[in-house]
């Protein structure tokens, strides 16, 4: 923080700048290079071709993006101000408010966006090949996700760090307020049970699997007293131990699953659900230091790590892709995976990594209050989520260079792939795919599995195809089995560590919430009010996850399309918020930045909404779905498709119900939030009024910081001329 | 060559510590010494026990 020096050559840098010959060469090339990507990409019909490519069509793309469409956002739709002070700056009391290096800062900020979210949709939403979901990916975080993240973050930040839920009811009204709480609310308990629903599905009778994660739980304990009674602030060295412990744990994993203490590890999807709901409530009520402290440390290490690693091992590897660009599954919407047609499935199974709601929170909670300079909120909002769109598109890699077939032997609903390998060898020939029971024991036996058969929900698929990135590079085959748990391990530890985080963030919404009726109840150190909130934060997702991991019809099947919308309906508040900012600001001629991908969003929601409330087909449709359980029960029959009993179609009828319920909840949740934002609109561009501000007033910055990661020959030139300047002052003041 | 690369290792060290949270108490030490310069700042212990326990209090939040 050497950098703190008088903010007089700011000026200087903000200065318009023509680009040079050499740059405009350079931003040439790699046009050209992106679209040669782009072009394979589309183009190839059967052709063997790289996975590399997704990756060279992604960097290209938001080098390009972030070079320019960022830049344009910061500077002419924004205003950025490096000369106003950052309210880190103004409130700095080293805790919360803190003036934080942008290089850290991108680092705290990536970790708290990105978790096992982006990881899991293009997963699923490989189905439909890989270039609806790469599409998707990256034009969606350019033009959309991105944005949102920086422009929540820029307002927030010119708000002293207000939240979302803040700003909707500031700015919109209470009806936006509260529409955005339930939704958040909403969506946290919908988004815990369908990540908890992928750990069911990865650790369900998987022995080397269940012991390994059952391992994190001492490892952190551990972790978590040796930092606060041995070792205090020694997070790296204390990581390291942790790390070098879960490697031991995954290895050991590999003997207990070969020895006569298998069968204690080897637990039913019903045995998993309870044990995560129990750990769920025990986690959110002990103390941070614990467990949640030790395991954002274990997770910020083992996020960064792998996803270096995957990168550069696709680029070693070069593993060819097995998927077709696009499958019949895109247009005639009966994916096996989850069901419904491209438009609007696609953009709503990927939601992480193009547009992510919820990052809306991050973007106005901690992040704001540690900004040094306005400008970085391009690195820190639009950069950190192109670097979240990347882990997106070498997850879609991962999942792409599987065997179709294994892959959707993988991912259909249990109950159609039915309970042997020849059921599910039959099940898959039955879309058009040929894989042999045999083949089936092999894929399994490679990487010490007792099957990969209905291991759905995307983690088991993700920790498959990099098991085969990762040992073409390091070990061959001799180590898939390792790399394979290795995954699983890395993708449960993040959602262990969103389920206690995100019951927690729950837990203090529904005291804030409750307490303004019942004031003892806002106390956060208030343990019955803890335990109360805590509690009905695990029943409400773990109802969702046990009714999901028993769904005669498939959790993941029904419950991830609600995710989807559920997220997307927060992005859709968090647009609402900024584009009416943009237009109460006087800035309606760039409100467009903010508008389209708003009405993208809405377009795709509600017909998402609309086809699973009003679809006829009951694959698609929950009250079709329901209406068509319901008469089969009338008519006296005792088994209808997967449900093999008539307490699996009362359940399913039952499943329907609420889920038809809840997004038809979110649907108009979205109508109000909009209604009442247009209304605000209006009012604004009628003019009658002068433009309003909520932003902090404005105060000169002492500071000085580079903008970007790097800094540019112009920043190097002034950050030496200010350290010349305080040394001159220093001799001054010594002298006198 | 090689000492501008070992400043550049330092500075990548530095970085990753603050990533993680570790240069939490030397910006607080560093934070109390311009503002508050009269009063003794807390010893490294008990800094770090407050550190880790506001998160009971304000947890955060994060993306899946």
């Amino acid at each position: 923080m050497a950098e703190t020096t008088e903010a007089t050559s700011t000026k200087e840098t903000s200065r318009k700048r023509r680009m040079s010959p050499g740059e405009i060469v350079v931003w040439a090339l790699v046009a050209v290079f992106g679209a040669v990507a782009w072009g394979l990409l589309a183009l190839s019909r059967g052709e063997e071709l790289s996975a590399a490519w997704l990756v060279f069509a992604a960097v290209a793309s938001y080098a390009i993006a972030y070079r320019f469409y960022a830049r344009f956002i910061a500077r002419r739709v924004l205003r950025v101000d490096d000369n106003r002070a950052t309210p880190a700056e103004r409130f700095d009391n080293a805790t919360d408010f803190q003036p934080t290096d942008r290089r850290v800062l991108f680092g705290h900020h990536f970790a708290a966006i990105a978790g096992a979210g982006p990881l899991v949709g293009p997963v699923l939403a490989a189905q439909m090949g890989y270039l609806p979901g790469t599409i998707w990916i990256i034009v969606g975080v350019i033009f959309a996700g991105a944005v949102q993240d920086m422009v929540v973050l820029f307002f927030s930040t010119r708000r002293n760090g207000r939240s979302i839920g803040q700003m909707a009811r500031e700015e919109i009204g209470p009806v936006g307020g509260a529409a955005a709480l339930i939704a958040v609310l909403a969506i946290m308990i919908i988004l815990l049970a369908v990540l908890a629903l992928v750990v069911v599905g990865a650790l369900e009778d998987s022995p080397w699997g269940a012991f390994s994660i059952g391992m994190t739980i001492p490892i952190a304990l551990f972790m978590g007293c040796y930092l606060r009674y041995l070792r205090p602030g020694r997070i790296i060295e204390t990581s390291v131990i942790g790390i070098a412990l879960l490697l031991l744990s995954i290895i050991g994993g590999g003997w207990i699953a070969d020895s006569a203490l298998a069968e204690a590890f080897t637990l039913t999807g019903n045995q998993i659900t309870f044990s995560l709901i129990i750990y769920g409530f025990v986690a959110s009520v002990l103390p941070v230091w614990m467990l949640l402290a030790p395991r954002d440390y274990l997770s910020t290490f083992m996020k960064v790590g792998v996803i270096v690693m995957l990168a550069v091992s696709v680029v070693i590897a070069m593993p060819v892709m097995r998927f077709p660009a696009v499958t019949e599954f895109a247009m005639n919407g009966q994916g096996p995976v989850t069901a419904g047609s491209l438009f609007p499935f696609v953009f709503i199974t990927i939601a992480c990594g193009a547009l992510s709601g919820f990052h809306a929170l991050v973007s106005s909670g901690t992040t704001p209050k540690l900004v040094e300079k306005e400008s970085q909120v391009r690195i820190l909002g639009y950069g950190g989520m192109l670097t979240e769109s990347f882990v997106a598109i070498m997850a879609l890699a991962a999942a792409c260079i599987i065997d179709p077939a294994l892959y959707y032997a993988m991912n259909m609903p249990d109950p159609v792939l039915g309970e042997t390998l020849r059921s599910a060898s039959q099940a898959v020939a039955g879309i058009g795919f040929q894989i042999t029971p045999d083949q089936l024991a092999a894929a399994a036996a490679a990487v010490e599995e007792e099957t990969l058969v209905g291991r759905s929900g995307g983690a088991p698929t993700l920790a498959l195809g990099l098991s085969q990135v990762f040992s073409d590079v390091v070990g061959g085959d001799s180590l898939r089995a390792f790399w394979y748990h290795f995954a699983v391990m890395f993708e449960a530890l993040f959602i262990l560590t969103t389920v206690d985080a995100g019951t927690r963030v729950g837990r203090f919404m529904l005291q804030d919430t409750i307490g303004n009726v019942w004031k003892k109840f806002g106390d956060v150190s208030w343990k019955p009010g803890i335990w109360i909130s805590s509690g009905l934060m695990v029943a409400g997702w773990g109802y969702f996850l046990w009714a999901g991991v028993n769904d005669p019809l498939g959790g993941i099947n029904q419950l991830f399309p609600l995710f989807g919308i559920a997220n997307q309906l927060l992005a859709a508040v968090a647009l609402t918020v900024g584009t009416t900012i943009l237009i109460k600001s006087g800035r309606a001629r760039y409100a467009w930045v903010t508008l389209v991908p708003l009405a993208w969003d809405i377009a795709v929601t509600l017909s998402a909404s609309w086809q699973k409330v009003f679809s006829a087909d009951p694959d698609i449709g929950f009250f079709a779905q329901r209406a068509q359980y319901q008469t089969a029960i009338e008519e006296g029959r005792t088994n209808l498709g997967s449900a093999k009993s008539l307490e699996d179609m009362h359940q399913v009828v039952f499943n329907s119900t609420l889920d038809g319920v809840l997004s038809i909840l979110f649907a108009l949740l979205i109508i109000v939030v909009l209604v009442d934002a247009m209304r605000v609109w209006v009012k604004a561009l009628r003019g009658n009024e002068p433009p309003t501000s909520t932003e902090a007033p404005y105060e000169e910055s002492q500071r000085w910081a580079p903008s970007g990661l790097i800094p540019t020959a112009e920043e190097r030139r002034i950050r030496r001329e200010h350290a010349e300047q305080e040394q001159e002052q220093e001799t001054v003041g010594a002298g006198s | 060559m090689l000492s501008r690369l070992r400043a550049g290792l330092r500075a990548a060290w530095q970085i990753a510590r603050g990533v993680v949270g570790e240069t939490a108490y030397e910006r607080y030490l560093e934070h109390h010494r311009i503002h508050h310069p009269d009063e003794q700042p807390l010893g490294e212990r008990e800094f770090w026990r407050r550190h880790i326990d506001r998160g009971d209090r304000d947890p955060g939040a994060r993306c899946c």
